[in-house]
């Protein structure tokens, strides 16, 4: 077996990568797993905060039907004007320009590659966290958008009157283009990119093409369905990001930026079809990510071992195992969520399941949430510093200084070990609570008797508990 | 749900479960904090989950060897673990030249035929760090330093 091991390593290292520092990962330090006693405490709060939920928390409705307000005149105009919409927009078209670019013209190094450390950090986890914070920012950043927008305002100048969509966006198709999207872009990077204990990595050059291929794709369905439709539906990095912000306290309608309570933007979000799908696929991801590291480190190796034992080449194996215990991962979320549902239906067996299902589904949110914080909080403080010291200045990885930024690097010693513990631990916790409140509240309007909304929790707090203590123990297996 | 005396129930068996689980969890908790300076060396030969754990008393000049063969090192990779503060000490001894990198640490070392390059190094970071061959890119070891 040993042999096979190193036969594989000669191969992966060989073969796969072009140059030798291809082999490193991206980050250099990884997280120590989480100590027993403090995943016991995890545990045990998580039990706790629910059963005092369900036994103290409000009696009538709060988040949903929620009010908004408009913030002032004057916050508006700087947030929503012209001048801010233009150079958002201008920002945009130039970052993702320059990620192709560096991609195809930079060093094939992941990690001195501005490209891969912007599209997998700064956009990918770091939109996440504004998004929660600030609303949906990505709506105003979106190169697509600001460029379908250009072209679009260029051609009804040109001819004279303003162009339809020729194709009316199918209602039923809801928010499943992006699901699969995101089952895409999340096999790119945990499937193509690193394959369990191997770092096969995707390339800048392959970050670059599936950029222009996602680019092209997203151009061809805004002229079939029109711009706005395809954001609001289909575009898979919009509803993504509009997923986080909808725990927001900032929302934009009809243009214009307002207020509404913490949380309460979630409980209208997934009336399209396909959200369901898109909270799920989310939590399931990162439960993939992190259990690779972990729990799933033996079953994957001893998988991969088969199949190359039965005659598949070691990357062809790689990939498939990787696939299958990411379809897995994703088989095993929803099946807790379903299971949960149907505890709800023995409460009230006059709904349906997938109508309950609908209705619980943006309760996950801060859950899928939590997960991401939990497990990417180190990479984003790392890889962050990086995108502002040496890919700032030298993003080609040639040996530029641009801003006299490229002789600094990561400072692994930035943050502890046990701080990120912590860190991990309160995400959870904090997720758990805020899914928590919204499972209640959608609970008190969806059954008005409190007592039949009490029992019908019990199966929706299960199914928390469930995910929040999953969180945790994967946390504990980490880089065991 | 309704009375105070269902609620108090509740909250009274809440309390329960946190004080059994954390008494439960206690125990296995408390091992993982006995405080030892000294470096524990395991060696990973097969799959990830097959640990041959030897209690190493580890005198000073008992350092681990990683022998690299052609590139790749032999018997897997070898597992390092020291607590923070204590130092990292290891060998390489290799018949091909190469680097080796701590990650995280950034310390790298040229290895060749004919030599053994010795690493000591405070364990002033904690976490988990990989070692590896620049050449090869194989890993050889891994490091974690315990808080």
């Amino acid at each position: 077996m040993a042999a096979g091991w190193g036969l594989l390593g000669v191969v992966v290292t060989t073969a796969l990568l072009p140059a030798p520092a291809a082999a490193h990962g991206l980050v250099g330090r990884s997280d120590l797993p989480l100590p027993d006693w403090l995943f016991a405490w995890g545990a045990s709060i998580v039990l706790i905060v629910s059963f005092v939920g369900l036994t103290l928390g409000w009696r009538e409705v709060r988040l949903e039907g929620y009010r908004w307000r408009a913030l002032g005149h004057g916050l508006n105009a700087a947030v929503t004007g012209l001048a801010a919409r233009l150079g958002a927009g201008a920002a945009g078209v130039l970052l993702l320009g320059f990620v192709v670019w560096t991609g195809i013209d930079g060093v094939d190094a992941p990690d001195r590659n501005f490209s891969i450390t912007f599209v997998f950090v700064t956009f990918w986890l770091g939109l996440v966290v504004l998004s929660v914070l600030f609303g949906d920012v990505f709506r105003a950043f979106n190169p697509w958008r600001a460029i379908a927008h250009v072209v679009a305002r260029g051609f009804s100048l040109a001819v004279g009157r303003r162009q339809t969509a020729p194709l009316a966006y199918p209602e039923r198709l809801g928010r499943w283009p992006a699901v699969v999207g995101l089952v895409g872009f999340v096999f790119l990077e945990l499937v193509w990119g690193q394959t369990g204990f191997a770092t096969s990595g995707v390339t800048p050059a392959t970050l670059a093409t599936a950029t222009v291929l996602y680019s092209l794709y997203t151009f061809v369905a805004m002229g079939l369905f029109g711009i706005e439709r395809w954001i609001d539906r289909g575009e898979t990095f919009s509803q993504y990001f509009a997923m986080f912000a909808s725990l927001s306290v900032f929302e934009v309608r009809d243009g214009r930026l307002g207020r509404r309570p913490a949380l309460a933007g979630a409980t209208t979000w997934a009336r399209p079809a396909g959200s369901l799908a898109l909270v799920l696929v989310a939590i399931g991801a990162t439960t993939f990510d992190g259990a690779q590291e972990g729990v799933l480190e033996g079953p994957i190796s001893s998988t991969f071992q088969s199949l190359t034992d039965a005659g598949l080449a070691p990357l062809t194996a790689l990939r498939l195992t990787s696939s299958l215990y990411l379809a897995a991962a994703l088989a095993a979320v929803a099946a807790i969520f379903w299971g949960g549902i149907y505890g709800m239906k023995i409460v009230d067996g006059r709904r349906r399941a997938l109508e309950l299902g609908r209705k619980f589904a943006h309760a996950f949110i801060p859950i899928a949430l939590a997960y991401l914080v939990a497990h990417y909080f180190s990479l984003v403080v790392y890889q962050e510093q990086a995108q502002f010291t040496f890919l700032l200045s030298d993003p080609f990885g040639d040996g530029s200084d641009w801003f006299g930024t490229a002789g600094s690097g990561i400072d692994y010693g930035l943050i502890g070990a046990t701080a990120i513990w912590y860190v991990q631990f309160g995400a959870i916790i904090v997720g758990h609570v805020l899914a928590l409140a919204l499972g209640h509240d959608r609970a008190l309007a969806l059954w008005k008797d409190p007592r039949t909304a009490a029992y019908s929790q019990v199966w929706m707090l299960a199914t928390m508990v469930f995910f929040s203590v999953l969180g945790l123990y994967l946390l504990s297996q980490a880089n065991a | 749900m309704q009375s105070n005396g269902t609620r108090i129930a509740a909250l009274l068996a809440a309390l329960a479960v946190i004080v059994v689980l954390f008494f439960a969890f206690r125990g296995g908790g408390d091992d993982g904090g006995s405080t030892t300076a000294t470096p524990e060396v395991t060696t990973t030969a097969t799959g990830a989950n097959e640990r041959l754990s030897e209690p190493a008393p580890a005198p000073a000049d008992t350092i681990p060897v990683i022998e690299i063969a052609g590139g790749e090192p032999k018997g897997g990779v070898t597992t390092l673990e020291v607590d923070k503060g204590a130092e990292v000490r290891f060998a390489v001894r290799s018949n091909v030249v190469d680097e080796v990198h701590v990650h995280g640490y950034d310390i790298e070392q040229e290895i060749g035929p004919g030599k053994r390059t010795l690493f000591d190094f405070p364990a002033d970071l904690d976490g988990v760090f990989e070692v590896e061959l620049h050449h090869s890119g194989a890993q050889i070891a891994e490091l974690t330093v315990n808080p």
